[in-house]
């Protein structure tokens, strides 16, 4: 079984959003939607000011809150530890939405697309016709199905993240775990996320956190 | 009718014209649509990434605005807003109307077509029409986009058309109002790559901006300065770098540039009586030598002299007593560096440069020089523009750091394209065949040595500007009142197409009232934008995923990356078909061709520009009427050596891959003669020329004061803006999504934008904002002496204290632009657009302005 783990190096993340816009395309997100995404912020005084980036999405936590919270069970996680959701079980009750310290749950009240009389051909199909469910990343267990990586991995034009196995010593993962310093968001959460971060250098961790 | 062969479930290799700098992708085609795309992972100018900007563009060829047939205006009226009541009329008639009005125009007098777009790689085409037409008005209109300032530079320092930095062997990165490698400028993948490399291997990296911009962000050290005052830090950094700490490469300046000439008291260099080769001083020898002479090893490059009773000095001699006007406290008070600030950053520019220091590569022993200054669009569009990018890359002349590992490195399209090769003037100066060969293309004249001065037939007023090579935002100027340029026509039909002046020019107001006085504008558009409302005639164009183009689709001159790597070339084919009847528009004016009866001087010139007229079996017929098609594919026949096209070699590797450079042509500027100007002689000549014509024409208003051999610091217009109400400059940035107007109406790239905190928004520093009054959030008017645009304030640390900036282009009005309409700022709506705005040297125009900032 394998232990799927993404690291995310905030020092080479340009804030382009080619993985914002990667996983739009994979999943065929609507308007608004998210899975994945880069938030800003700014640090400092002029001219010593600058700006992070920081890409933010599931952390598949291992002690996963929002699978806790789940009355259905349509949240669960898989043998290789990623939290996905059946969308044929959700109900809508949006509880996990509320449990997740991360913000990276999103309610669908009503399908919608970009050009609302041209739906683009774009997208798996996937969530075509799921009304009053709760989306999020799945760190694209179909192209993991396939031997590919997530999608947000793959087109990063920095190749600011790693994905894989951390289980597997010779994984790249598990070698920048060993060598570099990580954290996660929202330590207090205690929730044992599956995401971690390599820190900026122009910036304290403690800042961010 | 769809292709039945495109029915089917494939990946298409063809390259993204998302922007200019032409990635390799690959697009999912399923059933006749567009289903995925992504980098192409063969080839190395993606190598499996492509920007959320080309993953977006879909949402352009599904776009429910799209334009699918001919539109024809039916009210008379134009102007900002005004509706042009489209009527949709049929193919033939279009056709009818197009050929009507050029047969009466080229009766009239040919030189009234003009033909503007930013199609790089099909404007072979554009300048083979309007060429056989008989106009000399063809050119890439794109005043936004290329600097007139930076190319005119590169020309004569590197040879080339375009930079970049070495950034595998730098140290020490210096993005001087750009952000290569960081998600803007050429060659992003290769670029964003590179970058992110050197910043882990520990490279410094420095961006000097008026904008915490997405690379400055990521720098190591951000230098906020004030718009258009680069050149002044420029110097003075070279001040301190030869006046307080003495580092600069002696070898490479008295070699391999013209710092060691004899300067005469004129100005001129002292000359050779036999061989007329400007001299230099022989110090072993204690006598003056032509600079050719092999025996002058010991080139002076400081002292006074006498030659034959006269007293000289070497150029360098001069260039260092004038850096000392540059002090780092006058500087400082132009620029708004701080001295320490200036002094620390020549110092760790200078150490970091390692002069004396060499690399092996691939068995030769380079000079390497890891520190570099790197300057794009930021540097350029200021009405100084020649003398602010040349102080930018000074340093890197001072230090050695031209054309060598490590350093700024000129693109060299030579290889198996043979379009690049670098000479010596008499004087041993550069002297490059791309302008030549770019010439067959485009509107590209030698910057050196001069041009001939000569009374104006273009409107580009190429003839007056002899030492320029890109003066593309001219004619907008021109065309609006012809006759106080000397020029001896007035423009009646304009075509214009993936081009929006109106949005990407100063003063749309300016802008528009030169498009209103053009009896006739032919629009090629798949969406109706701001400039095409102005359009008579607008004809339907195909997305570039639905048609061909010419090989090699990255145009060598700019998209493949300089130094090591392969020498590759991609295609653009059609992936799905355009909607019915929609095509080319070089299919479209190929019928025009026809039947204005110019079709054999077209194909000629096509034969000639595109390299085709080189072979007996690929050259076009004179007599017949050819698709882009059918030239793409010669094109691609020519380059490989092939009989008939083979679209396998795509299939089956993305691109066709030639070999990997030689060093000889990753780093031919270790290996040429030729010398960099580091005094500009012959500027003398050129700028009392220039005066005797334009006197003669009655333009003595013509300003010949930027022809002077040394780098000043000229002020904008906006520095000399003395009313204090107006306190701040406006600046810009681009944003990897926000690069060009049209992203702008892509739902995706809108919907990520929009949760972005500084984009969409007028960026005004905490300072300012205290003072007045703002918070952020508000509405607030940002007022120069042209106009008042209104926004919302976004109150930051993240910009220079005297700026106001936005990122990309905002503020878009077009009745159609369901998207972008009213999102964000167009603080070009604030910038004068008139003469006063022009550098006169090399024809670029200035994007400052000085505003005011007040609560809405």
């Amino acid at each position: 079984m394998a232990a799927y783990e993404m690291i995310i190096d905030l020092d080479m993340c340009i804030g382009c959003n080619a993985c914002t816009m990667g996983c739009k395309a994979e999943h065929g997100t609507q308007p608004g939607v998210f899975w994945g995404h880069v938030l800003q912020k700014e640090y400092g005084k002029t001219p010593r000011a600058t700006r992070l980036f920081l890409p933010v999405l599931c952390n598949h936590c291992e002690d996963a809150p929002c699978e806790e919270a789940c009355p259905t069970g349509a949240t669960y996680r898989s043998p290789d530890g990623l939290v996905l959701v059946d969308y044929d079980e959700c109900i809508g009750c949006r509880a996990c939405a509320t449990a997740c310290p991360y913000d990276a749950r999103w309610y669908i009240e009503r399908e919608q697309f970009y050009f609302p009389d041209t739906p683009l051909p774009y997208g798996v199909g996937e969530l075509r016709g799921y009304e009053r469910i709760v989306q999020k990343c799945n760190f694209c267990v179909d192209r993991l199905g396939r031997g590919d990586q997530p999608r947000c991995v793959e087109v990063c034009p920095t190749s600011c993240r790693t994905f894989g196995n951390r289980e597997d010593s010779s994984s790249e993962v598990s070698r920048q775990l060993r060598s570099e310093r990580t954290f996660v968001l929202r330590p207090e959460a205690a929730t044992r996320p599956r995401v971690r971060y390599v820190m900026n250098r122009n910036l304290d961790i403690v800042q961010i956190r | 009718m769809l292709n039945p062969t495109r029915m089917d479930d494939a990946w298409v290799s063809t390259t993204c014209y998302g922007c200019f700098p032409s990635c390799a992708i690959q697009i999912h085609r399923k059933d006749g649509k567009l289903v995925g795309s992504k980098g192409d992972p063969r080839v190395y100018s993606s190598l499996g990434k492509c920007c959320g900007k080309s993953l977006a563009r879909i949402a352009d060829l599904y776009h429910p605005n799209r334009v699918t047939r001919p539109l024809l205006r039916t009210n008379p009226e134009k102007g900002i807003n005004v509706d042009p009541k489209w009527k949709e009329i049929g193919w033939d008639e279009a056709m009818d109307i197009v050929v009507e009005r050029l047969r009466k125009v080229h009766a009239d007098d040919p030189r009234k077509l003009v033909m503007a777009s930013m199609d790089l790689n099909n404007h072979f085409y554009q300048y083979a029409f309007a060429t056989a037409f008989g106009s000399p008005n063809y050119a890439w209109y794109s005043a936004t986009m290329c600097g007139g300032g930076l190319h005119t530079v590169l020309f004569a320092t590197l040879g080339s058309v375009n930079s970049e930095p070495d950034l595998p062997r730098c140290n020490y990165i210096v993005q001087w109002g750009s952000q290569y490698g960081l998600g803007a400028n050429n060659n992003p993948m290769v670029g964003i790559r590179d970058m992110a490399e050197a910043r882990k291997r520990g490279a410094k990296l420095v961006v000097i901006d008026p904008i915490c911009s997405h690379a400055a962000a990521k720098a190591d050290e951000w230098i906020p300065i004030i718009p258009g005052t680069d050149g002044a830090l420029g110097i003075g950094v070279a001040n301190v770098l030869v006046n307080e700490l003495g580092i600069y490469d002696r070898p490479f300046l008295a070699r391999n540039t013209n710092a060691s000439y004899l300067i005469a008291q004129d100005g001129h260099y002292v000359r050779d009586r036999a061989t007329n080769k400007p001299l230099v001083w022989d110090l072993a020898a204690g006598e003056a030598k032509p600079y050719s002479d092999e025996s002058a090893r010991d080139q002076a490059l400081e002292g006074c002299y006498e030659v034959e009773g006269a007293s000289c000095r070497p150029a360098f001699e001069l260039l260092k007593e004038h850096l000392k006007k540059y002090d780092a406290e006058t500087v400082s008070r132009i620029t708004s560096v701080p001295p320490d600030t200036i002094r620390r950053f020549a110092r760790e520019f200078g150490e970091a440069a390692q002069i004396g220091a060499t690399i092996v590569y691939d068995g030769h022993v380079l000079p390497h020089r890891p520190a570099c200054t790197e300057t794009k669009r930021g540097g350029s569009h200021h009405k100084n523009g020649f003398w602010n990018v040349y102080s930018i890359i000074l340093p890197n002349i001072l230090v050695g750091a031209m054309n060598v590992p490590g350093g700024l490195l000129g693109t060299h399209p030579n290889g198996p394209f043979g379009m690049w090769n670098v000479t010596e003037s008499d004087d041993g100066l550069i002297v490059s065949n791309l302008c030549d060969v770019m010439a067959h293309v485009t509107d590209f004249i030698s910057t050196y040595p001069a041009e001939e001065v000569r009374a104006p037939e273009s409107l580009e007023l190429m003839e007056l500007m002899p030492c320029s090579n890109f003066r593309n935002t001219i004619p907008l100027l021109t065309m609006n009142d012809p006759a106080k340029y000397a020029i001896p026509y007035a423009p009646e039909f304009l075509t214009i197409f993936r081009f929006n002046p109106m949005m990407t020019t100063n003063d749309p107001r300016a802008v528009a009232d030169t498009l209103k006085k053009v009896d006739f504008i032919l629009s090629f558009a798949w969406q109706i934008d701001e400039t095409n409302q102005f359009a008579d005639l607008v004809i339907p164009e195909a997305h570039d995923f639905e048609r061909w183009w010419m090989f090699p689709a990255n145009m060598p001159a700019g998209f493949i990356s300089p130094g090591p790597g392969p020498w590759y070339g991609q295609i653009v084919q059609p992936v799905v078909d355009p909607p019915p009847g929609v095509g080319h528009w070089a299919d479209f004016m190929m019928e025009v061709a026809e039947r204005l009866g110019i079709v054999p001087e077209v194909n000629r010139l096509i034969n000639f520009n595109t390299g085709l007229v080189n072979s007996p079996t690929l050259a076009l017929d004179p007599n017949r009427k050819y698709t882009t098609e059918e030239i793409g594919k010669r094109t691609v026949c020519l380059l490989t050596n092939d009989e008939t096209f083979n679209p396998d070699v795509f299939r089956d590797h993305g691109a066709v891959h030639f070999y990997d450079k030689t060093p000889q042509e990753a780093f031919p500027g270790c290996f040429m003669k030729a010398r960099i100007p580091v005094y500009f002689e012959h500027f003398i000549d050129a700028g009392k020329q220039v005066r005797a014509m334009t006197d003669k024409l009655g333009m003595e208003w013509w300003d010949t004061s930027y022809y002077h051999p040394m780098p000043q610091w000229h002020p904008c217009r906006s520095h000399g803006i003395d009313d204090r109400q107006y306190d701040l400059y406006t600046a810009f940035s681009k944003a990897p999504l926000l690069g060009h107007t049209i992203s702008m109406e892509n739902p995706w790239v809108d919907d990520i934008v929009k949760r972005n905190p500084l984009d969409y928004s007028v960026m005004i520093h905490t300072s300012v904002a205290r003072r007045q009054n703002i918070n952020d959030g508000d509405m607030v008017w940002v007022e120069s002496d042209v106009n008042r645009v209104k926004g919302r304030a976004r109150v930051t640390e993240c910009v220079h204290p005297q700026v106001v900036a936005t990122f990309g282009i905002g503020g878009r009005w077009g009745r159609d632009k369901h998207v972008s309409r009213g999102k964000g700022v167009h603080l070009n709506s604030l910038i004068r657009f008139d003469w006063d705005m022009v550098d006169t040297l090399s024809g670029q125009i200035d994007f400052c302005a000085k505003v005011k900032v007040y609560k809405a």
